[in-house]
């Protein structure tokens, strides 16, 4: 039976606790100060402890800090019961391993029984009473989701996240991988200069000997010896790309717990290119700098990983179980993935041209409105981030992926280039191994597709409002056998017979076309619901729900 | 509130050079009876303990008041700003939590009006037995120590 330590000076909340805790079948005690409690411990130990805050004597955070240099106590759970919601005192609670506060004022033993159950597991009947059944304590490094007292509960996870952050021993940047990224980004970048700051990081020189060397760089040439020869190989076109890559790479590309990696740093490679492709087509952006951009702006992803592994295998665990990823990431750390981004970034010390566009990116996607008021950087990045996702580059396959609105890309002047999802995956994947320094079983095996081509003909029916720029029609192009889009209901073609399926936006199509093709609908726009069993889904639709459409289609092909 | 009560808290608030009385008589000509609104079914039959407990409380209410005792104030008025709340009495919570956040501003005399209005209250609540509320005149050290 796990024993459970009620600390309280108030007999009025203690004794009553202690009893419902007793009726459920735990082994409860209380007392009434910090000090019985730490000589009760010494003496008998306890599964978790109720902690109140403010006591007289020893307080709350006192006795929370004599637990914890307890031996054999370090870890030992502690839920704070006070009626006070004082934030430095909670956060200091949060510091000494704290995760869970119940306020006495809206309290519910339901609350506290479903962390108890977490922590200490269930609760024996409550018929069987006897001995202390010891040391069932739920490992430190657990993660527990609180539950109940939503605002609260959020606004101290809130709280506690973006403590760590601050907390966070980040690994600085080496002056030579910063100095890089500023002359790489440069319109004005001079080979010698690049060499001249390489020559002064062994490690980094290391590298782009060896990337110089590697195939994706290599000439008949006798092999490349010295940093000046690299430069000068790899020459002034691509030179920032490798600078930045390698830079980096060096310093951030360590991972952290439960990271996929590979697929981190194939969706930053990704973004990056993509980026750099798109700002090229527009006069006087800086494609060198926009590369940069894209390479970082997910490093909070990694910063996150490194530095709340349990936050982030807890987030990953209930986007498994179904949970929208962005509901899970506010559940677990009071906050969206988004918003934590803008946290990290001023930590990174990256240079403000790198980290303002990121920042305004992040920004703009955390108030759910990507719309991005004259700034092209930022608009570029969601550009080129939604096209990553939808050709299978991004960092979950759960990412929705719909089409750009016109409003969302206003700002960018010029028509941006076609792209070929095919050529993006291979390119983005080919520069892995060489700057990620993957395994090349590794790259390989991210080579191919993770969700299936179909043998569908798929008619692809949107409307005006939507840019030519559509990443919903490159995850068509490489999810089905052939798409041809239409932009107006009212044009769609004379027959359906070249056609598999249809997949529309908010469109009116004519009951005919229904009775002939099995039709997916998507809905755009706020407030609106896909009803079920219905064929319909929300924009952005996750690809394998797209997928899964496109796989039901050609079953009932194959059948007739 | 009885008129003894009342006259012992205002004497005490008075050493402290605040001025409450009027406010106090008018926050009694509208008050109601005030009954436990809604409690977890686990500490239902806790619900009188509460409520006989109470005068206790303001025995250390007025007896804080009275020496000034700053801290012991705030301890009580923390207590039952959490206590109240778990026993279905949220007005009470609120006025305990107003007077606290007041006492912790600036002392006492400033919290004066928070800490009669919530005595009110506290005296409205249905069962509560004023004359079990401990003398003034008592040594600080004859007073109940619930352990708030």
């Amino acid at each position: 039976m796990s024993r459970i330590l009620v600390v309280d000076d108030m007999a009025m909340i203690r004794e009553p606790v202690v009893a419902a805790l007793k009726a459920k079948g735990y082994d409860a005690v209380g007392v009434p100060s910090g000090e019985e409690a730490m000589a009760y411990l010494e003496s008998a130990g306890a599964d978790v402890i109720l902690l109140d805050l403010v006591m007289p004597g020893m307080d709350g955070i006192a006795t929370l800090e004599a637990v914890r240099r307890l031996p054999g106590h370090e870890n030992t759970r502690v839920i704070l019961l006070t009626a006070s919601s004082d934030r430095e005192c909670i956060i200091h609670a949060a510091k000494l391993g704290v995760r869970d506060y119940l306020l006495k004022s809206c309290f519910i033993m339901k609350d506290l029984l479903d962390r108890l159950n977490k922590y200490a597991g269930p609760a024996a009947p409550p018929a069987v009473s006897g001995g202390h059944g010891g040391t069932s304590r739920a490992a430190a490094t657990e993660y527990a989701a609180p539950a109940g007292q939503d605002e609260k509960s959020r606004q101290l996870r809130r709280e506690v996240t973006l403590r760590r952050i601050s907390d966070a021993q980040i690994k600085a940047m080496p002056g030579a991988v910063g100095e890089l990224l500023s002359i790489t980004n440069s319109p004005r970048c001079d080979l010698s200069d690049v060499a001249a700051v390489l020559k002064r990081d062994p490690v980094l020189s290391m590298r782009m000997l060896r990337i110089a060397n590697s195939a994706a760089f290599a000439s008949a040439r006798a092999r490349i010896g010295t940093i000046d020869e690299a430069v000068r190989h790899i020459g002034l076109r691509e030179i920032h790309r490798v600078a930045a890559s390698v830079g980096i790479f060096e310093t951030f590309g360590g991972g952290g717990a439960g990271l996929d990696l590979l697929r981190t740093w194939q969706h930053s490679l990704a973004v990056g290119r993509l980026m750099e492709t798109l700002a090229k087509s527009i006069e006087g952006c800086e494609a060198g700098l926009a590369y940069t951009i894209g390479l970082c702006h997910d490093l909070p992803d990694i910063m996150l990983h490194q530095y709340l592994p349990e936050e982030s295998a807890a987030i990953n665990k209930l986007v498994g179980a179904g949970t929208p990823r962005r509901q899970a990431e506010v559940e677990v750390l009071g906050m969206s993935y988004a918003d934590t981004a803008k946290h990290w970034l001023p930590r990174l010390r990256l240079h403000s041209t790198i980290s303002n566009p990121i920042t305004a990116f992040f920004t703009a996607i955390a108030s759910g409105r990507p719309e991005f008021h004259g700034e092209m950087l930022p608009a570029l990045l969601h550009l080129s981030e939604s096209y990553a996702n939808a050709v299978m580059l991004g960092r979950c396959l759960q990412d929705g992926v719909g089409p750009i609105t016109k409003l969302e890309c206003h700002n960018i002047p010029g028509r941006l280039p076609a792209l070929d999802p095919q050529e993006v995956r291979q390119d983005a994947i080919s520069v892995l191994g060489l700057f990620g320094e993957f395994p090349a079983a590794d790259v390989k095996s991210a080579c191919d597709q993770p969700l299936p081509q179909s043998p569908v003909r798929v008619l692809y029916v949107r409307d005006g409002r939507f840019a030519d720029f559509d990443p919903l029609h490159a995850a068509l192009e490489l999810l089905s056998e052939r798409v041809t889009v239409v932009e107006d209901v009212r044009h769609l073609p004379p027959t359906m017979a070249a056609f598999d399926a249809v997949i529309e936006i908010d469109a009116q199509l004519p009951a005919s076309v229904r009775k002939q093709l099995p039709v997916l609908q998507l809905l755009s726009g706020e407030g609106k619901r896909a009803a079920p069993n219905s064929g319909q889904a929300l924009l952005p639709v996750p690809l394998k729900d797209v997928s899964a459409f496109l796989a039901q289609v050609e079953e009932s092909m194959a059948a007739v | 509130m009885n008129g003894q009560l009342r006259l012992q808290l205002e004497q005490a608030l008075s050493k402290t050079g605040a001025r409450v009385a009027v406010e106090t008589q008018v926050a009694e000509a509208d008050g109601e009876i005030i009954r436990c609104n809604g409690v977890d079914p686990d500490f239902l039959s806790h619900v009188d303990g509460f409520v006989a407990g109470l005068p206790q409380q303001v025995s250390r209410i007025v007896e804080s008041v009275r020496s000034q005792d700053v801290e012991t104030l705030r301890q009580t008025l923390h207590g039952i700003k959490g206590s109240a709340g778990m026993f279905g009495f949220p007005q009470i919570t609120a006025g305990a939590a107003s007077a606290e956040s007041r006492v912790k501003e600036g002392g006492v005399a400033l919290a004066a009006a928070e800490v009669l209005a919530l005595v009110e209250l506290i005296c409205r609540v249905e069962g509560f037995d004023d004359l079990k509320v401990a003398p003034i005149d008592r040594e600080s050290g004859d007073v109940p120590n619930t352990g708030c």
